[in-house]
Formats: structure tokens, C-alpha cells, sequence
């Protein structure tokens, strides 16, 4: 069933309007310092390029609150903002955010994780990776389902004129995908204010077991990144796709 | 691997209101994606009381800890524990029990069919096992783990 979703040859290049809204590069940790000196370890290698410091509004939760509740454990306390990117920073995670509707391509992501891993490997926080993970958040105005190889269904008839939210998880050899499409999302930002609409957000990533995070985790971040961008453009039926005015290299 | 509560909202957007999840009930925990299988493999052999151990380790136990200052859990370690449990075979009636170490490192030690020892500690860059009944004891690579499970727990 999910070679259905697997598409051969080229992949577009770019397509427009762009629809992705966030891209994030993660990577999770296990750290034998403590929360309260890595972020002065992070910053002391990263500050030529990312000079602004953002404490995000779970950092005001305290300590031992955090620790006791699973889900927030991964979650980043802090960002420093550079003048193309966004770097967060938790007591387990690291990341590299694309800043909001603003998608520099892959070359230059690719580029920029190549400098973060050698500057984190230099702070010297990371005992171990448990995950390196990539995810792609994509907003289209109105309903994508329609447009989707994927639904929901009711008596085999395609469940329409409602709000769906659909939850799901695909594996692709050592690699797991989490893919979520809703057609009842908001977003912020851009230049029309808030919007309602679609969203399809696709994480992919690798366990502990392939997260070397220092030896190929350029790689294992490309790996990820042709991963979910196959995904991507898997689920996208052909007509919806041309709609899209896809470009190829 | 281990349950998880449901994750606050993405940063870059929100469901409207009649598409968000409802208050989470005590007791109900939602199971990382993609981890269904090690999740059933860990409470069938494990038990309630060893899956809530491994629960406990590897969300209260990811920074130093103790007065020793014991080191965090290895999420490698962990990795390694999951997949030999969920390919193990336990006799019938032993329930292994499992441990973490001041080195961040888990042990899981179980009685054979004779009652002796067998005890295999995951560490992030392999596996150590002993035998009672044979005395056997040695260190292998995390790429052996099929053939320990093999040599250990396939009865």
C-alpha cells in the first residue's frame, strides 16, 4: 500500500506558490551537563552568526515541572536568531528552524547544518544522539484532501464537507515518518494575517541506533530530507501537482 | 519507544477548536509513533512492573542523577534493550527484571529453565552477558544482538 505513495524519477525542484510555512532540523540528546550551563555552551560557538537570544514562554515553567512531564521533555527553552536561520535549544534537543515562510532551499540548509553540528560538537554537550529527525510543516489555503492520495473514508466514499485531522506513521527502511494533514488548521504570520486552512506536516527521522550524530549527520540530515520530500510529493495526486507549477532541475 | 502524553501544539500553526484533542485522562497514555510493536513486546514480557521501570528510567532518568551523580540513561542502550526483548523468548513463568546502572546502562536479568542466573547488561556501544549455568561470560558488539538472543533467550 505504500508504494502507492512512492513516486520514481525527478523530484520538482521548487514549487509555487511555496507552501512551506516552517522546516525544522532536529536533533536530541542526552547531555551529562545540566540544563543551566549548556545554552552558555551553545552560544560561546555560535555567536558570530546568531547574536539575538529569544527565551521561549516554557522556559518560564519551572525545572522540575518540565522533567516530570514526558512531552515536554523535547521541547526547546530557548532560541537564537541569525540572519537566515533560527537555532533552538532545550535541555535534550538542538535545532535549526527555517524562519516563518521564508524556505531558503536545501543547499543552504544543508550548508548551515554542516557549521551547527561542527560548533555543537565543539560546545560539547552532546554524550549521545537519540534521534536526528527533519520536518516539514506545508499550508495550502482551502481543503487538500481532495487533492490527496490519502483520506479518510466513510463506506468506502470519501469523507467530505468536514473537518478531518489524520494521523499517521510510514516506514521507510530504518527510517519512521509521522504524517499529519488537517484541513482545520491556522497559521499566523505572513502578510495576510492569520489564515485557515490545510495543513501537512511530515517528520521524519532516525533512532538512536543510526543517529551518529557527529560522524554523518549531514548525511543522515539528507537522508531525511529526500525522505520526506518523496513523501511529499507522493501524496499529491499528478493534476494537484501541476497546479503547483513544479520546476525540475 | 514508551508511551508519551499527547505533545502540545506545533509552533507553526494550530487546529481550530472542534479538531483539538480533548483533555488527556489519567492512566491513558498515547504510544510514541511508530513504537506499537516494542510497546506490546515490552508489557507481554516485561509486565506491567517492568515496562513502568523502563517507563520511569527514560523519562525522569535523561540527566545526571543521584547523589553519585549516576550518568543518564543511553538512548542506544535502551534501543538495544527494546529490540532484545521484543525478539526474546523467556521461559515460561520468569519475568525478567531490569536495572539501570550508575553508567547509564541497562541490565535485564532473568532465571533460566533451571532456575540459574542469566543476565545481560546494554551499554551504548555493545552488549555484556553472563551465563550461571556455564560460567560463560563476554562482551560483544550492538551488531551481535540477533546472535545473543539467540544464545540467551530463545528457549
Amino acid at each position: 500500500m505504500i508504494s502507492q505513495l512512492q513516486i520514481s524519477g525527478p523530484l520538482p525542484v521548487r514549487i509555487t506558490p511555496c507552501p512551506i510555512i516552517e522546516a525544522i532540523f532536529e536533533a536530541r540528546f542526552v547531555s551529562a551537563e545540566t540544563w543551566a550551563i549548556l545554552p552558555g555552551l551553545l552560544y560561546g560557538q555560535i555567536r558570530d552568526r546568531y547574536r539575538e537570544q529569544v527565551n521561549l514562554p516554557l522556559l518560564q515553567v519551572p525545572e522540575v515541572m518540565r522533567m516530570q512531564d514526558p512531552a515536554l521533555t523535547h521541547l526547546p527553552l530557548l532560541q537564537f536568531k541569525g540572519e537566515k536561520f533560527i537555532i533552538q535549544l532545550g535541555p535534550r534537543v538542538v535545532s535549526l528552524v527555517t524562519k516563518p515562510r521564508d524556505y531558503l532551499g536545501w543547499p543552504a540548509i544543508r550548508e548551515e547544518l554542516g557549521w551547527l553540528l561542527e560548533k555543537a560538537k565543539a560546545a560539547g554537550f552532546v554524550r549521545e544522539a537519540e534521534r536526528i529527525g527533519v520536518r516539514y510543516i506545508d499550508f495550502f489555503s482551502g481543503d487538500i484532501f481532495p487533492h490527496l492520495k490519502i483520506g479518510a473514508q466513510i463506506n468506502g466514499l470519501p469523507l467530505a464537507g468536514t473537518q478531518v485531522d489524520l494521523t499517521t506513521v510510514f516506514r521507510f527502511g530504518h527510517i519512521s515518518t509521522r504524517l499529519q494533514v488537517t484541513n482545520g488548521a491556522i497559521v499566523g504570520g505572513g502578510a495576510h494575517g492569520p489564515q485557515v486552512g490545510s495543513v501537512l506536516d511530515v517528520d521524519g527521522w532516525v533512532g538512536p541506533a543510526d543517529a551518529d550524530l557527529f560522524g554523518q549527520g549531514v548525511g543522515r540530515f539528507t537522508e531525511l530530507h529526500d525522505t520526506v520530500k518523496r513523501l511529499f510529493f507522493g501524496l499529491l495526486k499528478p493534476d494537484y501537482l501541476q497546479q503547483l507549477n513544479p520546476e525540475y532541475a | 519507544m514508551i508511551a508519551y502524553l499527547p505533545p502540545p501544539s506545533a509552533s507553526a500553526y494550530s487546529l481550530i477548536e472542534e479538531l483539538r484533542e480533548p483533555m488527556g485522562l489519567p492512566g491513558i497514555h498515547r504510544v510514541a509513533m511508530d513504537d506499537l510493536e516494542i510497546e506490546q513486546a515490552l508489557l507481554a514480557k516485561l509486565g506491567a512492573r517492568g515496562w513502568g521501570r523502563i517507563h520511569h528510567f527514560r523519562n525522569h532518568y535523561n540527566q545526571p542523577w543521584g547523589e553519585r551523580r549516576g550518568e543518564p540513561l543511553s538512548p542506544r542502550a535502551l534501543d538495544l534493550l527494546a529490540r532484545f526483548v521484543t525478539a526474546a523468548t523467556f521461559p515460561t513463568g520468569s519475568q525478567p527484571s531490569v536495572f539501570l546502572t550508575d553508567h547509564g546502562t541497562l541490565e535485564l536479568c532473568w532465571e533460566d529453565a533451571t532456575g540459574a542466573a542469566r543476565q545481560v547488561e546494554f551499554k551504548a556501544d555493545g552488549i555484556d552477558y553472563f551465563i550461571e549455568a556455564t560460567g560463560e561470560e563476554a562482551s560483544v558488539g550492538s551488531d551481535r544482538l540477533g546472535d545473543i538472543v539467540g544464545k540467551l533467550a530463545c528457549t
